[in-house]
């Protein structure tokens, strides 16, 4: 039996790792308040909400699909769950109602995409403006509060800090991690768990790769296909969740641009638009890269607007990243083996 | 004995569906004023066919037209360019800019720089989609980003006023009045332009070249057709028309602001999607986006007059999206199939003829 | 030995062409039943059908006797039907159990998780059946096309295959592959599974068939037991006419040098050189993935190369630029005809014109009187079988739709055609339509490449023969050495023989 060693391949790391590695250095090195507990702790707490959407972006694009939905969808289940807390329905209803408006939109997504058999692109754009239209006209484009009282003192529970930990006597000093991580946590354990141990990664293959071939095996591929944008729904209902507890309001327009971040994270952790591969664990690189960035540049005080041009530079970065370390990976590792050897070594194996 | 088979061929059932499938687009548009008017006699008691109420719609639209335009020659190629609203934003942002600082500049030179700098945006969303094979909803998605960052960029959050009073009566004005109804510039200009781009889409080799581009580009290449060429040479001119719909806008609203257009991405879709294009490419006539800029316009001043709230327009926008792509994609299998038809049976007509 | 199953007079017509007439066939438990027969014979259509891609127009399919009424493709999974086709059906990212476990995978004890450890065992097991030696926790892109197939296989076992359909299998497989292959058809019989299997190669037939059906023109000629049939007797019953008759090439005295092709090499072929002169008719033969088409579109400017020259009549050509190409007279008719030589959403007249459009109308302007009469001219030269030139390619038969290709090409005065498997898919009557047209083409002074992997039509109708191998011009064949055996020796010359590769293909 010939034993097959899986050869080191650059193309197998995602880009995410070497973006996050990059701006790490780059960042601390320019940014003095970066590498600090507090900010740190900051920014793994804001990059879940993305790290959330990048998840089921993912997921959708390895199936060769797109969900462009996602802002929209946290947005409107964003706006369902604030509008019922207003009204003094109990945390509990209203989060599983949140949740389970997210589900059933990313149901109507997938069914319009297979049964009416419409491109994914155009009808989640379409679906996109329907949600955030949603969510706009039900709160009257007005940030949504709601009083604390007996009946949601869950989201303020969920709001503290799980552990903290004191280096210093100043904020940025503290190391604080919320019950918010936790949850990302472990909606992103049971994710991948589902998807290295359960067939949902074949499935989702397989369909990214050729329909044709999954529904020959006997896989019901429409389905599945509705399955995924309904968890992408899910999980942007859950990111939504996140950016309500943290911030105990909503504003309506919170969502608008976060599918473009997803869709960047995404990219970045290796996943490509034609589906039939990628990496969850490069996605959850890829936003926590992205986000680096964007809190780098903000603690420098770059505005924001500058910003949105940064994160479309990195999209269009990570694109050509993915195409190009596959082309040119052998001159590259050559290159890199006679820097790290020296030039006796020479190119063989 | 001859008259019958002329009187058969009228109401011959293809020649029937044929004209239903082409004319889809008046269908709808009777559709929505027809809706529109009714709710209005009843529940409102004004009439909405006024002259006076069609004059502001169709000049409304006009502005819309030439969006839609923009979109549609980026969709020949399949190319769908979402950057548009941005790149009136950063172009008259700048061209805001020009006029506050030198006051004494013949228009023509800002007006010239402004539509050369979004021929150059065009140019770059080109170069992304053949040279570094981005898909072009990203690459333009990523554009549309950076364009309205830099848009904030320049301005802030100020808006500048009061533009030139030249400017603003040459896109503005009011040219003509029959009866109730008032021609005014911009649906001249709408109107030109779609003439100069509908005979340059149908009558010149370029034309030609787009649509079999957009049709088959591995086939395009095949045979001898620069595709990379004529796929950037359709986001320059898109981006270039965005420039000018830009300056159209700026006019109207007499102020530039970072913030404008932000709609736009949906709304030129929308509109190219209605006048009968698709996604794919290589299907359209550029006369559709009249019909579909009304219908729009229609549907957008019909909600304001029954007093819905101007956030369900996104809405209705995103359901209209859905419907336009299901049905174009349905109407297209069908009026090929049709046409097919036609051509066989007037062989066999001919055939039958000689005989006889 | 009892029946597996049994198809009764098959009949099958598509719009314009009767693809299946009357074919009965069966095959035995435990049988190799190969099918042989020209390109357009009728295999492919019968083997879809078997498969449940197509449904037949009349006649019956039986299953151990039961018969099978309205077949689909899941159905024929149910009843144990599996094609092994070229285009393998194996997802490349995934492993080679995740693969072969596709649809039915083994989890642990009735919950949803897998049990990868029973999977990786009993994928061990099917492929040391089979002799295969590939550790089942390969990825799919690692593997060689020969070991993708033996995982497809692998596949069809592992989810109770009864009859399995073979389409040309050993096209791209090397002689000690074929070996590997036999091999497990052999293991494969003692099973009792029944196997169709549909090839070109006659001595292969000998070495691994037992019986044999000879299909011609959608019709079924013979069904013999190979031991009562010799090679000669076959070839007679499968072209069923004297050999001119269907290519009626006459080979003339060649001419100048039109296209000279110098050391080009890319990544996907290396150092190829080759001449064509005027009236010449040039095979260009190798198996399936040799770099032949890949050559032709970079000698046409579609794809680029790194170094070597092309010249056209004396002048030097320009990379990457077809434009130029086709204005200097070289022009590409591509294997794939509906998806990269129409655009089949478009009409006849458009199609035609395209190429040569800034040639008929240098003033950027079209003349669309001008445009339909041109284009009328030649659908009547070519007898294209449109009423008028508005009807829509993608409703004209093969045949017709390749005419329009070359019609495209007419029209720019081209002088040296590449044609890239020109009879690709259309029926045999149509077929000496395009011949006649391409010796009449080289008896104007054309030059013509004509690339194609059926080897009587190579042999028919090529003065003389390049074959490429791996990438690599392994030769060249001219006058008596042009031979079945020849040909393929020499492509198969340059092809390694692992099982699994450095290149994620």
């Amino acid at each position: 039996m010939k034993q097959h060693k899986k050869p080191f391949r650059l193309s197998n790391l995602p880009n995410s790792l070497y973006v996050l590695f990059v701006v790490f250095i780059a960042a601390s090195l320019a940014v003095p308040k970066f590498l600090t507990p507090g900010n740190l702790s900051n920014l793994i707490l804001q990059s879940s909400i993305l790290l959330l959407l990048s998840f089921g972006m993912s997921l959708v694009l390895m199936t060769g699909c797109i969900d462009l939905s996602v802002g929209g969808i946290l947005s409107m289940t964003g706006v369902v769950m604030a509008t019922m807390l207003r009204m003094n329905v109990p945390a509990i209803w209203a989060i599983a109602i949140g949740l389970l408006t997210g589900v059933l939109f990313g149901i109507v997504n997938g069914l319009l995409i297979t049964k009416l058999r419409l491109p994914s692109f155009i009808t989640t754009f379409a679906t996109m403006g329907i949600a955030q239209s949603i969510a706009n006209v039900v709160s009257e484009k007005r940030t949504v509060y709601w009083e604390a009282n007996s009946s949601n003192s869950l989201i303020d529970t969920l709001g503290r800090d799980f552990i903290r930990i004191e280096f210093g006597q100043t904020a940025k000093e503290v190391l604080t991690i919320s019950y918010l991580v936790l949850i990302t946590a472990v909606v992103i354990t049971v994710v991948m768990l589902l998807f290295n141990k359960t067939t949902l990664k074949s499935r989702v293959f397989a369909i990214g790769e050729n329909e044709e071939i999954a529904r020959l095996a006997g896989i019901k591929t429409h389905l599945w296909q509705i399955g995924i944008y309904a968890a992408s729904g899910l999980l942007a209902a859950m990111a939504s969740l996140l950016v309500l507890i943290r911030t105990n309001s909503l504003q309506p327009t919170t969502g608008e641009g976060l599918e473009f971040q997803a869709v960047v994270a995404a990219v970045l952790g290796g996943n490509t638009l034609k589906g039939g591969k990628g990496s969850l664990t490069g996605t959850i690189l890829g936003a926590l890269a992205l986000y680096s960035v964007r809190s780098a540049l903000s603690l420098a005080g770059i505005d924001t607007s500058v910003v949105m041009i940064v994160i479309g530079a990195v999209l269009i970065l990570g694109m050509w990243l993915n195409e190009t370390i596959q082309k040119y990976e052998e001159r590259i590792v050559g290159i890199l083996r006679s820097i790290v050897l020296g030039r006796n070594h020479g190119r063989n194996a | 004995m001859d008259a019958m088979p002329r009187l058969h061929s009228i109401l011959d059932m293809h020649t029937l569906k044929r004209g239903l499938y082409s004319s889809s687009i008046f269908i709808m548009l009777f559709l929505v004023f027809g809706i529109f008017t009714v709710y209005n006699r009843i529940a409102f008691d004004t009439n909405y066919l006024k002259a006076a109420n069609i004059s502001v719609i169709v000049n409304q639209a006009s502005f819309l037209m030439v969006v839609g335009v923009a979109q549609a020659i980026a969709l020949l190629t399949g190319d769908v360019n979402l950057s548009i609203g941005s790149v009136m934003a950063v172009t008259t942002v700048l061209f805001g800019r020009m006029l506050q600082q030198s006051s004494n500049i013949p228009l023509f030179i800002p007006i010239t720089l402004i539509l050369l700098l979004g021929a150059c945006i065009g140019f770059l969303n080109g170069i992304l989609i053949t040279k570094l094979k981005i898909p072009a909803f990203i690459a333009s998605f990523a554009t549309m980003y950076i364009c309205r960052g830099f848009a904030w960029v320049f301005l802030g959050k100020t808006v500048i006023y009061r533009l030139d009073e030249g400017f603003r009566t040459i896109s503005m004005g009011k040219v003509y009045t029959i009866g109730e109804f008032t021609i005014t510039a911009p649906m001249l200009i709408a109107l030109a332009l779609i003439f100069v781009v509908n005979f340059m889409l149908t009558r010149s080799t370029f034309g030609r070249k787009i649509y079999f581009v957009g049709s088959n580009v591995v086939a395009a290449q095949a045979s001898g057709i620069p595709t990379d060429r004529v796929r950037i040479t359709n986001q320059v001119i898109s981006s270039f028309l965005a420039a000018f719909a830009g300056l159209l806008y700026v006019a109207r609203l007499n102020a530039c602001e970072p913030g404008m257009a932000i709609k736009t991405h949906f709304e030129a879709i929308t509109v190219a999607l209605l006048g009968g294009f698709v996604m794919t490419g290589g299907y359209g006539n550029v006369w559709g986006v009249v019909g579909g800029a009304i219908i729009m316009t229609a549907i957008q001043n019909g909600m304001n007059s029954i007093q819905l709230p101007s956030e369900l327009q996104t809405l209705v926008m995103g359901l209209i999206i859905i419907l336009t792509v299901f049905m174009n994609t349905f109407l297209l299998e069908k009026k090929m199939l049709v046409a097919d038809k036609n051509i066989e049976t007037k062989k066999a007509k001919i055939s039958r003829g000689a005989e006889i | 030995m009892p029946k597996l199953l049994e198809l009764q007079s098959i009949g099958k017509t598509f719009p314009g062409v009767v693809a299946l007439d009357d074919v009965s066939i069966d095959l035995l438990v435990g049988e190799v039943h190969v099918l042989i027969g020209e390109n357009g014979a009728g295999k492919s259509t019968l083997m879809k059908i078997l498969s449940g891609a197509y449904q037949n127009d009349s006649g019956s399919l039986s299953i151990e006797g039961i018969e099978v009424l309205k077949n689909d493709p899941k159905k024929a999974e149910q009843l144990g039907i599996r094609m092994i086709y070229q285009e393998l059906n194996l997802i490349p990212e995934l492993s080679v159990m995740e693969n072969i476990f596709l649809g039915h995978e083994l989890k642990l004890k009735g919950n949803i998780f897998l049990n990868k450890r029973l999977m990786y065992e009993k994928a061990k097991e099917i492929l040391g059946r089979l002799n295969i030696p590939i550790d089942p926790k390969t990825q799919v892109k690692h593997l060689t096309i020969a070991a993708r197939q033996m995982v497809e296989i692998a596949k069809a076992l592992s989810s109770k295959a009864k009859i399995l359909v073979f389409d040309e299998p050993t096209s791209s497989l090397t002689s000690s592959e074929i070996k590997d292959l036999f091999a497990i058809i052999t293991s494969l019989k003692a099973t009792d599974v029944g196997m169709f299997y549909i090839s070109h190669r006659l001595e292969e037939l000998f070495m691994i068939g037992d019986r044999v059906t000879v299909l011609r023109d959608g019709k079924k000629i013979t069904t013999k037991n190979i031991k009562d049939i010799t090679i000669d007797e076959l070839i007679e019953k499968i072209a069923g006419r004297e050999i001119t008759e269907i290519y009626p090439h006459k080979k003339l005295a060649a001419g100048e040098v039109l296209l000279d092709i110098n050391g080009l090499s890319s990544e996907k072929f290396k150092n190829i050189t080759m001449d064509l002169k005027s009236g010449e008719i040039v095979g260009l033969s190798g198996l399936v993935g040799a770099g032949r088409s890949e050559m032709a579109r970079a000698v046409f400017g579609i794809d680029n190369y790194k170094s070597g020259s092309v010249t056209i009549c004396g002048e030097k050509l320009v990379k990457r630029n077809p434009k130029v190409a086709g204005q200097k007279g070289l022009s590409y008719l591509p294997e794939d005809r509906k998806e990269q030589g129409l655009a089949l959403p478009l009409n006849v007249r458009e199609n035609i014109v395209i190429a040569g459009i800034d040639q008929l109308f240098p003033n950027h302007i079209i003349n669309k009187q001008k445009e339909t009469q041109v284009a009328t001219s030649y659908v009547e030269e070519l007898n294209i079988a449109t009423p008028t030139t508005e009807k829509l390619t993608r409703f004209l038969s093969g045949g017709n739709q390749q005419k329009v290709v070359i019609a495209k090409w007419l029209l720019t005065k081209a002088k040296v055609f590449i044609f890239d498997e020109p009879t690709r898919g259309i029926d045999v009557a149509a077929k000496s339509g395009i011949y006649s047209l391409m010796d009449q083409l080289a008896k104007e002074g054309a030059a013509i490449l004509m690339i194609s992997s059926d080897l009587p039509e190579i042999i028919g109708m090529s003065d003389r023969v390049y074959v490429m191998s791996n990438g690599i011009l392994a030769g060249e064949v001219r006058g008596t050495e042009i031979t079945q055996e020849k040909i393929l020796e020499l492509a198969f010359s340059h092809v390694k023989g692992e099982l699994i590769t450095d290149e994620t293909a």
